[in-house]
């Protein structure tokens, strides 16, 4: 039995939400709510390589946000 | 009945989204309402050591500020490398006042996996103390104990207040931890602050934690457990007991620290409580058991008059998320892993990523304000398994455990693993990353580690490797003499003992290859009965036998020679044989003994001897061009007619049966299956450091050697079915100048084709008087059996279990080849008995002839005509030694990169690992790890002796040699904790754990007993200077 999420016979998305938090997700369940696709569907390793590209500061957005106004 | 939804349901808002950080939700501001609230209740204790609320605060603020001024801020990692003390403790909670989160790192770990730890989250610094003796080059290090740090803190106020960053945020990093990764690459888990406040609420209320409550700190800093242990008591108002590590080993040590500390709550996974006595911790109320599952046999007796809790939850979902109701001993049903802690979620989903029914399996999500922010610096990683949650707020993300539960009655019930991941002492393993290590090692190219329990209840963590196929060793003299020199240490060393006690009947080392056991004694008489009559048959003059040992066959042959010289590579030896022919007059004349090496020909008469005996010697040469080598030697040392006897030669083409009939005496007490065994077998092969050798490479011995005139190859004489008649062969080579009778040619019946008894051979032979008859292809009654066993093992389905009912009773098929020696004496003939063609390895020709001949040859005869290269007829000895040098390489591999508890107990190497038919790794084909070295020795000294007996005591065993390691014979770190604990109660000597991971054995251990510290623990310690407060 595979976890769908490590099945690299199914298609995926990225989604990210509102912290730029990044999900792999496969292309066969409906997209959660609070969750918007920015790369796919394509197979599980693009997907992967686009995630490593794209989510580089892993901070969620809320506290980089508190840092930014701290600094000030 | 615990209500899943205590203290308010799970947010409808966007539970996993930031927000500001109310008053008292981080575990600082809990503690430090309580140091505000209750001064002077006693925070932390450590032996008859103690701090207040107030003091320990004052300490943590003075650290904070001192790490504030280097730089500490939020979302900075400040390492903490330091044993367990209050420092580590006031560490813990500094840090985190100053917003930054903390990284522990095991001062035992190698040095290489914390530098890998530290260039992979780059802490700000790491804090340390000199008596932690940490050596780290990657990350400027602090020690705590060095006088100006120590000045320097002090200088800092104590002061709760300003100056000091509060957390300002719920989602920045409290701590990251480190964790066994599956590519073979730790990851580090980023814990947030926003779980911290709803887990310690669950505690309070579902494990009654208050401020008389005493807990204690058992966990490791690298294990979040401790995190739960000291928020739950610092965050809670109650008392943290922390004990030196030698009180926290489990069994009496750990019992006597729990009374003399009055501890109320604490919590250890279950294959630890396993060990404790049911009556041993009467003052615990609440007793947690987590980390891996808990049998149900454990729960009855520990839940009786406590609260037993189990506790349940991934690193990654800071520390549980799961807390089961006060479990109530039924051992029928699995125990519960409990619900969901405050705030948090969890689901049970099947492969669609929908809810299964209740009572359905499927795999286990979590989610919650406990969800870490992801492994640091690996988003992809992160991204695979912190995923969005289709069934919580919106934007909100879930974490797949890996764990296969079912969910009934609201609690959730552990099935299994969806993955590899081990638990192993309540310590998250993934084999992969071990196997990972493993495959990184140049010489290895396939690996597995499993976790085995051979003996009921041991279990054992094994490593399995196949080794780089190497190039055939060059026959390089460097590496033969290497070999020779390794014989001749050991018979040194064992002759070098027994030499007082050598007599001529000393069998001493005869032991059997099937159980262990000494051969009895009547089956050495008969060996060395028959092999004597064969030398004596040839009328031997002027003898020379190299490797004459402690003179088994000298004493009964020379009486009846010219001459007699021998020759051995061990200087005990012959020194001892020297003495003993000195006391003997009648043969002091005669006898010449040297020391030097089978192939040196230093001093000894060329052309001078009519016999050679090579007896039970050949097998411990290291190759066949070393045998070819010396055997030209005796043809120059022979005259003209003479004969060299090789006696014992071991048969290649039995290996494989041989081996198997050895796997299959162990398999009848081990209960293996036919896949273990033949793995064993695999092994045994792989292993084999005796030189065995094709009867088809004697017969071919005149294309390679000049000068030889016959060769006569014929079974062992004798009726004791032992592995020496079976397995073993004698060859005789005639030099030129003797006229040796062929029996090449002459009548022949084929064994079932013409005759198919014993009978029917005699009638022929009286009615047809055949100057010479060959019976061939006859079932060697020696051998039915372990053929039998080899057809089980080898011929059966995979998967059976391997019983004796597998073997056909065939013995009655089998012909004893003494049978045809008593016929031929009957009838006037004489007889040989041989094996039977190439091919037909388990039967044997038996050839009569008429006359009396002084010499044979052509008694054997090949089924290849045209030699093959000669190293094709032995084994290769390299496989062995590389097989082994490869196993002993591994562990100090292995210990450099990887954490104590993460090195195999064992580590095996095959030739291949076994594949089921899918192509993937068959575990159940996997052989048990050898337990016991045959050859290891006794003890000798005190020292070893009661170290001997501490192994023994502690692993289980009856006996342990001192060559023997303690994690080949099942040891593992907690056991290595339990020895240091025994060493120190016997004689006082602090051994360090690490000490026993690189030097396993106990001749390796006792030389270090002398030299350990003493132990300085009085029934109440005095403090250490170390441990003093810092001012």
């Amino acid at each position: 039995m595979t976890n769908p999420f490590d099945d690299e016979k199914h298609s995926f998305f990225v989604l990210v939400n509102h912290e730029g938090q990044h999900s792999l997700w496969p292309q066969f369940a409906q997209i959660p709510a609070g969750w918007e696709p920015v790369f796919g569907p394509d197979a599980r390793q693009p997907c992967l390589d686009y995630v490593e590209a794209h989510w580089q500061d892993m901070r969620p957005r809320s506290l980089v946000e508190a840092m930014a106004s701290a600094a000030h | 009945m615990h209500n899943t939804r205590e203290n308010g349901a799970p947010s409808t808002a966007a539970a996993s989204v930031g927000r500001a950080v109310d008053d008292g939700v981080t575990l600082t501001q809990l503690f430090e309402a309580h140091a505000a609230r209750a001064p002077h209740a006693v925070a932390l204790c450590l032996d008859d050591e103690q701090l207040t609320y107030a003091q320990l605060n004052a300490r943590a603020n003075r650290l904070a500020r001192w790490l504030v001024a280097q730089g500490a801020a939020p979302e900075r990692l400040i390492g903490i490398a330091l044993p367990r003390s209050i420092d580590a403790i006031v560490a813990v909670l500094a840090v985190l006042k100053t917003g930054a989160a903390y990284l522990p790192l095991d001062p035992d770990y190698p040095r290489q996996r914390l530098e890998s730890m530290l260039r992979d989250a780059v802490p700000l610094l790491v804090l340390s103390s000199r008596r932690a003796e940490v050596e780290i080059s990657v990350t400027r290090t602090v020690f705590l104990d060095d006088a100006d740090i120590t000045a320097a803190i002090a200088a800092m106020p104590g002061s709760t207040g300003q100056a000091l960053q509060a957390v300002l945020h719920s989602l920045q990093m409290a701590y990251v931890l480190y964790t066994s990764g599956s590519t073979g690459v730790p990851k580090g888990v980023a814990i947030t602050h926003a779980g911290v406040g709803p887990l310690l609420r669950s505690y309070r209320d579902r494990l009654r934690i208050d401020a008389d409550s005493r807990m204690l700190q058992f966990a490791s800093l690298n294990f979040d457990a401790s995190f739960a242990e000291i928020g739950m008591a610092l965050g809670l108002g109650a008392c943290l007991v922390l004990a030196q590590a030698g009180d926290l080993v489990p069994g009496p040590a750990l019992a006597q620290t729990c009374q003399r500390q009055r501890i109320t709550h604490m919590a250890l996974p279950p294959s630890l409580l396993a060990t404790m006595a049911h009556d041993s911790l009467p003052g615990v109320r609440t007793l947690v058991v987590g980390g891996e599952a808990c049998p149900p046999e454990l729960a009855k007796p520990w839940s009786a008059g406590r609260r037993l809790i189990n506790a349940y939850g991934p690193t990654e979902i800071t520390v549980d998320a799961l807390i089961s109701a006060p479990l109530n001993g039924d051992a029928s049903q699995r125990v519960p892993l409990g619900e969901p802690v405050c705030e948090a979620r969890a689901y049970v989903l099947d492969d669609a990523l929908k809810q299964v029914a209740d009572g359905e399996e499927g795999e286990l999500y979590l989610a919650g304000p406990g969800l870490a922010r992801g492994y640091l610096h690996r988003a992809a990683l992160s991204s695979e398994r912190f995923v969005a949650d289709p069934h919580g707020p919106p934007g909100s993300r879930m974490y797949r455990s890996g764990d296969r539960v079912r969910r009934q009655a609201g609690s959730f019930r552990f099935v299994g693993r969806a993955d590899q991941q081990i638990k192993w002492h309540g310590l998250r393993i993934e084999p992969g990353e071990i196997e990972a290590c493993l495959l990184r090692h140049p010489d290895v190219v396939q690996a597995a580690v499993v976790v085995r329990e051979d003996r009921p209840g041991q279990h054992q963590l094994v490593g399995y490797v196949a080794q780089r196929e190497t190039a055939p060793e060059p026959p390089g003299e460097a590496a033969e003499v290497a070999h020779v020199s390794e014989w001749q240490h050991l018979h040194d060393r064992f002759y070098g003992e027994q030499a007082e006690l050598a007599g001529e009947e000393d069998f001493t080392g005869w032991n059997s290859s099937y159980d262990g056991t000494p051969i009895a004694l009547e089956h050495m008489r008969e060996w060395r009965q028959a092999t004597v009559e064969r030398v004596l048959a040839m009328q031997p003059g002027h003898v020379l036998e190299l490797g004459v040992g402690t003179g088994l066959v000298m004493w009964q042959v020379a009486p009846h020679c010219q001459s007699y010289w021998g020759t051995d590579f061990s200087r005990p030896v012959i020194d001892s044989l020297r003495e003993r022919v000195a006391r003997q007059p009648t043969l002091r004349e005669r006898v010449q003994l040297r020391h030097q090496p089978a192939h040196d020909g230093n001093g000894l008469p060329r052309g001078y001897f009519d016999t050679i005996v090579i007896n039970s010697v050949v097998m411990y040469f290291p190759g066949v061009d070393y045998l070819l080598g010396v055997l030209r030697l005796c043809v120059e040392l022979l005259a003209p007619g003479g004969r060299i006897y090789l006696g014992d030669i071991r048969n290649l083409r039995l290996l494989r049966c041989f081996a198997t009939a050895i796997a299959w005496h162990r398999a009848e007490t081990a209960r293996h299956s036919i896949g273990e065994t033949r793995r064993a077998v695999e092994q045994e092969l792989l292993l084999e450091n005796e030189l065995l050798l094709d009867p088809v490479f004697f017969a071919a011995l005149p294309a390679w050697i000049d000068g030889l005139a016959g060769v006569d190859i014929q079974l062992k004489r004798g009726r004791c079915h032992n592995e020496l008649t079976r397995h073993r062969y004698d060859v005789v080579l005639h030099k030129r100048g003797a006229s040796p009778v062929s029996l090449a040619e002459g009548a022949q019946l084929a064994w079932l084709r013409d005759v198919a008894s014993l009978e029917q051979v005699a009638a022929h032979l009286q009615s047809q008087r055949p100057s010479m008859l060959r019976v061939s292809g006859i079932p060697n009654a020696r051998l039915v059996d372990e053929v039998a066993a080899m057809r089980a093992v080898w011929e059966s389905a995979d998967g059976h279990a391997l019983t004796r009912t597998l073997v056909p009773q065939v013995g009655a098929k089998g012909v004893d080849p003494e049978d045809w020696h008593e016929l031929a004496r009957c009838l006037g003939y004489q007889v040989a008995t041989t094996w039977a063609r190439a091919g037909q390895d388990d039967r044997y020709d038996a050839v009569f002839f008429a006359e009396q001949a002084p010499a044979l040859t052509d008694v054997y005869r090949t089924g290849h005509p045209i030699p093959l290269p000669s190293g094709a007829y032995a084994n290769r000895l390299d496989h062995g030694r590389t097989a082994r040098a490869l196993a002993a390489a591994l562990r100090p591999y292995l210990a450099e990169r990887l954490p104590a508890t993460m090195i195999p107990s064992a580590i095996v190497v095959l030739p291949s690992l076994p594949l089921n038919a899918n192509g993937k790794l068959d575990r159940t084909a996997l052989p048990a790890p050898e337990l016991s070295r045959q050859d290891s020795r006794d003890p000798g000294t005190p020292n070893e002796s009661l170290l001997a007996g501490l192994f023994a005591q502690v692993l289980g065993l009856d006996r342990v040699g001192i060559d023997d390691s303690f994690f080949e014979l099942g040891g593992h770190s907690l056991l290595a904790m339990r020895l240091v604990a025994l060493v120190r109660q016997a004689c006082g000597a602090e051994l360090p754990v690490r000490a026993l991971f690189e030097t396993p054995t106990v001749a390796m251990l006792a030389p270090q007993l002398d030299q350990a510290p003493r132990a300085t623990r009085a029934p109440l310690r005095p403090m250490q200077s170390t441990e003093q407060p810092l001012p």
